[in-house]
């Protein structure tokens, strides 16, 4: 093993792998930062120009990509309200209120430290667990997932506190919108009105980009002005704001201890990806963070929250890929063809052959972050300044940007349609006060749901034991007991003393 | 019409159609070509175009474009192929079992019509294998028909083609099957009978390699016994030949109307890559099986395929209408 370690560092000093790393850290955070790219598409760009090429350097460069596209896609989350990739989407709930407040420069410092340490904290739990990842994967089926993706439903009452009906509405439209489409499990396909443009469903990538991107510049344009007003930006310390961002995430290391344990854990699991694993995180952030109040409104902790949880989801989903070739993330599913056509078989024999490679993949992904994140933050005091820019100026170019974004995932104008409909439609329920979280939330998690608890069913020949019998589904389902009680206990706590005096 | 301008009509319309042909040939390929693949970047039939992408580059001397084109279980792609210009630049894997099952299986109108696609060469086709999780106590197609039981298969979906052959097994060998449905990918089916949620699975090598150590293969739908599981006996052996042409074809097809000239050249090309010895052993490395086969061999099959489907039919229907009525 320290021997594999050995040879995997080793490398790593080579000027080649060097010079792949930072290839992979330049392609994976423009990617990122363009909305609507993402790694899916820089991954399968890259994967051909990897042909001959020996596959640690290979590795390398996959590694770089992916550790640098969450970074890139927190960019335009936090300082434009347009997530670069879907699961950036929970870091604009606070990333851009602070933008608006002036602290663009602060959430971006906070996103570039969030996204290492999530990335280091995962490479950590997978070195940790890559003996005993075998009992982790068998011990989620069906009816854990279930419980898993109930309890992220649940969050939606908790995500619109401010006005529970419309984001129970928003969360069931999510959940109707989600349904469109093949399904698999009763061989029809449903709400397609006859358009094979929607036999996959309403696809998620310009759904989401149309949902907040298109509608935020809508928003943007009809009020004018810039995120932050350009008076007060004379006034801003972009520079010493990236300190402070530092400093925001070291003095918090409850908020990125447990969002790295969520993210790595829910990367393990095949089947949920990186959007469940930041809003999963962001959720149970939210009921962790000693400043409620601030949520959604510009917090620290939420940026933490969803950010770091998704560096260390990467980690975690590097572990059933080459454990089991079962890609616990989409990008690991590229990753894995880029296996096959290296000539390399992932699983136990991977593991015991050719383990020098799971770690240069390893160590490639925290390095890259780190460069990333230096990088990141060296750019961050100019890169903010995107936040006072005029309306006017920016509206249009990330207009374009965003169509291009769309329709390169697919070469699909329709996806470009998609995304304008997505985004007036966001832009109605913005102004109605509906919650655009609790739609994504439910759009992402409703299909989860159906799946598991039909398959659950199926295994169980139609009994709701199988909920309660299995020790690990019984303890998830007892955590969402709690989590949806525990408030109501409290409250009624609360207006006990109130109703004696 | 004079016979002279006659004549010359006639030999200057010969001399323009030898011209085309030739030149058809000459400048053909000039450009680089896409290759659209069914599926999402990573996956098996990505692979193996890719490969064979390598060996085209060599030999037609322009880039080979592979675009993964995921989507409703295979069918987007093959309706991408099929709606391209017919100019010979936009080629691709169409996977037929969708599009065969949605006419033959459910009695829909497929959104291709695959009686009209040009073939330029079957590549491989699928070979699977039944699996059991480990410690079950079924270690034959003969335990499972003895239990007198149903026994419960992981699949991708209905219709899909190891749906198609676990019914048909269960059919053919005389026990009732029912599904854990609604995986994504067929290594994830394959977890599933390891971890016991389900007591069978179908998949090909590829599909369970990785938790080989925790499922037991005990039947293979194949003619003869493989190299990969010498001890597991074959369907041929036992009998069961309308088992042995299930697996999927991976078959690279042109849209309709693309000049035979061209569809020619890459066929050509393909069977070049097909006698490659260093192709052949990656492929075996891999777990591909090849198949060659010329437009004739592969239609042969998938007639094969569709006869097959039609005795299907009845039960998907009862399936259907069952999960209707819940």
């Amino acid at each position: 093993m320290f021997e594999a370690m050995a040879m995997a560092l080793t490398r790593l000093a080579d000027p080649t792998a060097l010079g792949m790393l930072l290839l992979g850290v330049v392609v994976g955070t423009t990617f990122g930062a363009l909305p609507g790219l993402g790694s899916i598409v820089a991954l399968s760009l890259a994967l051909p120009f990897t042909f001959g090429m020996d596959p640690i350097l290979a590795m390398y460069l996959f590694a770089g990509i992916m550790s640098s596209v969450t970074f890139g896609g927190s960019v335009p989350a936090i300082l434009l309200n347009t997530p670069g990739t879907p699961p950036n989407a929970a870091t604009c709930f606070d990333g851009y209120p602070m933008a608006q407040k002036g602290e663009g420069a602060r959430a971006v410092s906070i996103s570039a430290t969030a996204c290492f340490v999530g990335s280091l904290c995962g490479a950590i739990v997978t070195l940790l667990l890559l003996p005993v990842v075998k009992p982790i994967v068998f011990a989620f089926g069906p009816p854990e997932f279930f419980w898993l993706v109930v309890f992220g439903l649940v969050m939606i009452a908790f995500a619109s506190r401010a006005n529970m009906v419309k984001g129970l509405v928003g969360g069931g439209i999510g959940v109707m919108l989600s349904l469109v489409g093949y399904s698999e499990i009763y061989g029809t396909f449903r709400f397609t009105l006859g358009s094979d443009y929607l036999w996959d469903g309403i696809p998620l990538v310009p759904f989401v980009v149309g949902l907040f991107a298109v509608s935020e510049l809508i928003s943007y344009s009809a009020r004018g002005g810039a995120t932050v007003a350009r008076d007060g930006a004379a006034r801003i310390n972009w520079r010493g704001q990236v300190g402070m961002g530092i400093r925001d995430v070291l003095s918090r290391p409850g908020q990125w201890i447990r969002a790295s344990a969520i993210g790595a854990g829910i990367g393990i699991i095949p089947g949920l990806g990186g959007g469940v694993a930041s809003f999963m995180s962001y959720f149970v952030g939210m009921q962790r963070t000693k400043e409620p109040e601030l949520y959604g409104k510009g917090s620290i902790d939420g940026i933490i929250a969803s950010e770091t949880a998704n560096d260390a989801k990467e980690g975690g989903a590097l572990l059933p890929t080459v454990a089991f070739g079962l890609p616990g993330s989409p990008d690991m599913a590229i990753l894995l063809g880029a296996f096959i056509l290296h000539g390399l078989e992932p699983g136990p024999l991977m593991l015991r052959d050719h383990l020098d490679l799971v770690y240069a993949l390893l160590f490639g992904i925290v390095f890259s972050q780190l460069a990333t994140s230096g990088l990141g933050l060296v750019a961050t005091p100019w890169l903010a300044r995107l936040s006072v820019l005029p309306s006017r100026w920016i509206a249009p170019f990330v207009l374009v940007l965003v169509f291009l974004g769309t329709y390169m995932v697919r070469t699909n104008i329709w996806d470009v349609c998609m995304a304008v409909v997505a985004g007036i439609f966001g832009y109605l329920l913005r102004r109605y006060g509906f919650p655009l979280i609790t739609i994504v939330i439910g759009y992402i998690l409703g299909p989860l749901a159906e799946k598991s608890y039909l398959q659950s069913m199926q295994i169980s020949d139609g009994s709701l034991m199988i909920f309660v019998t299995e020790p690990i589904s019984a303890i998830l389902m007892a955590g969402t007991i709690i989590t949806i009680l525990a408030p109501i206990i409290a409250a009624l706590r609360r207006r006990r003393p109130g109703d004696s005096t | 019409m004079k016979p002279i301008s006659l004549a010359v009509t006639g030999a200057a319309a010969m001399a323009a159609a030898l011209s085309f042909n030739t030149g058809a040939r000459a400048a053909y390929p000039e450009k680089p070509i896409n290759f659209i693949v069914p599926f999402g970047a990573g996956s098996s039939f990505g692979a193996l175009a890719r490969k064979i992408g390598q060996y085209w580059e060599k030999d037609l001397k322009v880039s080979i474009v592979v675009q993964p084109l995921p989507g409703s279980g295979g069918r987007r792609g093959g309706i991408r192929i099929n709606k391209s210009k017919p100019d010979g630049y936009t080629i691709g894997w169409t996977h037929f079992v969708p599009f065969l099952s949605d006419v033959y299986l459910r009695g829909k109108k497929a959104a291709v019509d695959i009686t009209k696609v040009p073939i330029i060469y079957q590549v491989a086709a699928s070979q699977f294998y039944l699996i059991v999780p480990k410690k079950s106590p079924y270690k034959s197609v003969a335990d499972m028909k003895k239990a007198g039981k149903s026994f419960k298969f992981s699949s991708t979906g209905v219709g899909a083609i190891t749906w198609v052959q676990a019914s048909a097994l269960g059919a053919t060998a005389g026990f009732p099957v029912n599904y854990v449905l609604g995986y994504k990918k067929l290594g994830d089916a394959a977890l599933a009978v390891a971890k016991g949620d389900a007591e069978a699975g179908i998949g090909g090598i590829v599909h369970f390699r990785s938790v080989r150590d925790d499922v037991r293969p005990i039947f293979f739908f194949g003619p003869k016994r493989d190299k990969f599981f010498p001890d597991v006996p074959s369907a041929g052996e036992l009998g069961y030949d309308q088992l042995t042409n299930l697996g999927a074809p991976r078959v690279i097809t042109a849209p309709p109307g693309t000049p035979k000239a061209y569809v020619e050249r890459l066929r050509e090309a393909t069977k070049k890559v097909m006698a490659d010895a260093a192709f052949q052993e990656w492929a075996s490395k891999t777990g591909f099986y090849l198949n060659p086969q010329g437009p004739q061999g592969t239609w042969k099959g998938l007639n094969d395929k569709i006869e097959i489907f039609k005795k299907l039919r009845p039960i998907v229907e009862a399936a259907t209408t069952k999960k209707t009525k819940k």
